[in-house]
């Protein structure tokens, strides 16, 4: 985000709200977080990340059909698997743990805010480091 | 000389005659306010010492307030001691800084003293640069104003308390904060009284009672500060601050624990805690954790201080006490029947629980006989656990038959 990285941070964003894909898509421009894909259920999710890697995959837990978290765990058994940061309109311990347990690097609830997701991808950046 | 550390001294000194008067007293900084001034310590450190003393002595009910602030126009810092004692009529001012002249025999009577403390402060004050003004009026309080040369104004100055409270040169009163506090406690006691504490502050409060509901209410909605008591049900602290971290949570958080060894500090810092604190709360302590993570008020004014802020006067902290003392008996059934059944972790978990509180309600020798209990517990001895708990009774009966009355928790 101080324009250092010799390649821009490449995002999926997987959401059945549009309004919701928007505002963080436009969150993660100003980070300097190039988002090349949006999808709006699990199943596109996962064809997506099956031909085109990304760094960073935001995934909405409350999809229609194939929820976020079944998403992350047919993920798991992929190689390599991306960065994952599940995002949420519930914070409940359940999904909290479950998330945790398949192998996401984080959660975010909504609303969305940008000090949010600008930590989100600082832990990504320095992790990739 | 730094004006900072000779305020800390005089405080040191002073906080303590004020509570055992059970009145309130406060240290106001008006920053900004140089780091270092040309001035001579001992000096200055002696008229205040002597204002503030004098104040003390003159008033029965409320308290004494000082405050500190420069001005850099007339290169002169200003501290202003006041008070809300029995004040003086404009004769009596008039007589004020001669030597040997108390306002009329009777106060030399009722309250001692030779009448040369002011002379001699007038006195230094003159060799700092500056002098001492008075203002009262008679049964309203008295106001000293003493103002100091600065000299060099090149010093560095400190803008705001936030930076004095990290490097530990402003104390025990509540700094001004504007920023939101998620505290997670299970102890309605501990809960009530930290709470307290937080919302003198100004700084917004938000209280769940487990782990649990601290990671869903943190993740919810960043808080400046995120306070986690160690053990609590359902989730303990450890468990929350590591969930918190592993899902990104980047705020401060700040551990609780009533465990001051050095490695259940170390397993707070490891789980992701950005500092501790041991139960009961050194309010001095806390305060300069509140300050270090919580954002200031702004407002370019400092809240004024009033009486109902000593907490030994405050209402609020009296009905907390009343509670803590309406739950003691059964706290020490729990302690007499475990030790009798030599449940040993059963007594542990009530003595434990016991040390955390006692300071914090006034009763300080309470948490420091059960935490001699407490350490022995940890290290399986148990051959003085009948002296213990005897002693535990002795204490806990006083507090509940009012025989050792609360003194109001600070630094």
């Amino acid at each position: 985000m101080n324009g250092v990285n010799p390649r821009p941070i490449t995002a999926l964003i997987a959401d059945d709200v549009l309004a919701s894909r928007e505002l963080l898509r436009q969150m993660l421009g100003k980070l300097g977080v190039v988002v090349v894909a949006q999808v709006a259920d699990g199943h596109q999710a996962l064809a997506r990340l099956a031909t085109h890697a990304v760094d960073v995959v935001f995934l909405d837990i409350d999809m229609p059909g194939c929820n976020g978290l079944e998403v992350l765990k047919q993920m798991q058994s992929r190689q390599p698997m991306p960065w994952v940061v599940m995002v949420s309109a519930h914070s409940t311990m359940d999904n909290l743990q479950v998330a945790i347990d398949h192998g996401a690097k984080g959660f975010v609830v909504k609303p969305y805010a940008m000090a949010k997701i600008q930590q989100a991808i600082e832990r990504f950046q320095q992790a990739a480091q | 000389m730094s004006p900072f550390e000779v305020l800390v001294e005089v405080e040191s000194v002073i906080a303590m005659q004020a509570r055992d008067k059970g009145l309130a007293f406060n240290i106001n900084h008006h920053f900004p306010l140089p780091e270092r001034i040309e001035s001579d310590p001992v000096r200055l450190k002696q008229i205040l010492l002597n204002l503030c003393a004098n104040a003390i002595k003159f008033t029965h009910k409320g308290g004494v307030y000082v405050d500190v602030a420069a001005d850099r126009a007339q290169r002169a810092l200003k501290l202003t001691v006041r008070d809300t004692g029995i004040g003086m009529t404009g004769e009596e001012m008039q007589r004020l800084f001669k030597p040997f002249s108390q306002t009329d025999v009777s106060t030399t009577r009722r309250f001692g003293g030779t009448g040369l403390g002011l002379w001699i402060s007038q006195q230094l004050a003159h060799k700092l640069g500056g002098s001492i003004t008075c203002r009262s009026e008679k049964d309203q309080g008295s106001e000293f104003e003493v103002t100091v040369e600065l000299g060099d104004l090149r010093a560095e100055w400190v803008e705001e308390y936030r930076a004095a409270a990290k490097s530990g040169r402003v104390s025990s009163a509540a700094p001004a904060l504007s920023g939101s506090v998620l505290l997670a406690e299970d102890s309605p006691d501990v809960q009530g009284l930290i709470g307290m504490y937080i919302r003198r502050t100004g700084a917004e409060l938000t209280i769940v009672d487990n782990g649990k509901q601290a990671v869903e209410r943190a993740l919810q909605r960043d808080y400046d500060l995120v306070l986690m008591d160690m053990q609590m049900p359902e989730m303990d602290g450890l468990a929350a601050t590591r969930m918190l971290r592993r899902v990104g949570y980047g705020r401060p958080i700040v551990a609780l624990t009533a465990n001051a060894l050095r490695q259940d500090r170390e397993r707070c810092i490891d789980a992701g805690a950005d500092d501790y604190l041991s139960k009961p709360v050194n309010l001095s302590r806390f305060y300069q954790i509140l300050a270090a993570f919580v954002p200031a008020r702004t407002a370019k004014t400092p809240v004024q201080t009033s009486p109902a802020e000593d907490l030994g006067q405050d209402p609020e902290y009296l009905q907390l006490v009343r509670r803590f003392l309406d739950g003691l008996p059964a706290q020490l059934e729990e302690i007499a029947r475990a030790a009798e059944t030599r449940d040993w972790a059963q007594l542990q978990s009530a003595v434990h629980k016991l040390k955390g509180m006692g300071g914090g309600f006034g009763f300080p020798e309470l948490s420091a006989s059960a935490a001699v209990l407490n350490d022995e517990l940890r290290k399986q001895v148990y051959d003085h656990v009948g002296d213990r708990v005897a002693e535990l009774t002795r204490l806990i009966r006083a507090a509940c038959a009012g025989t050792a009355s609360p003194r109001a928790a600070t630094a």
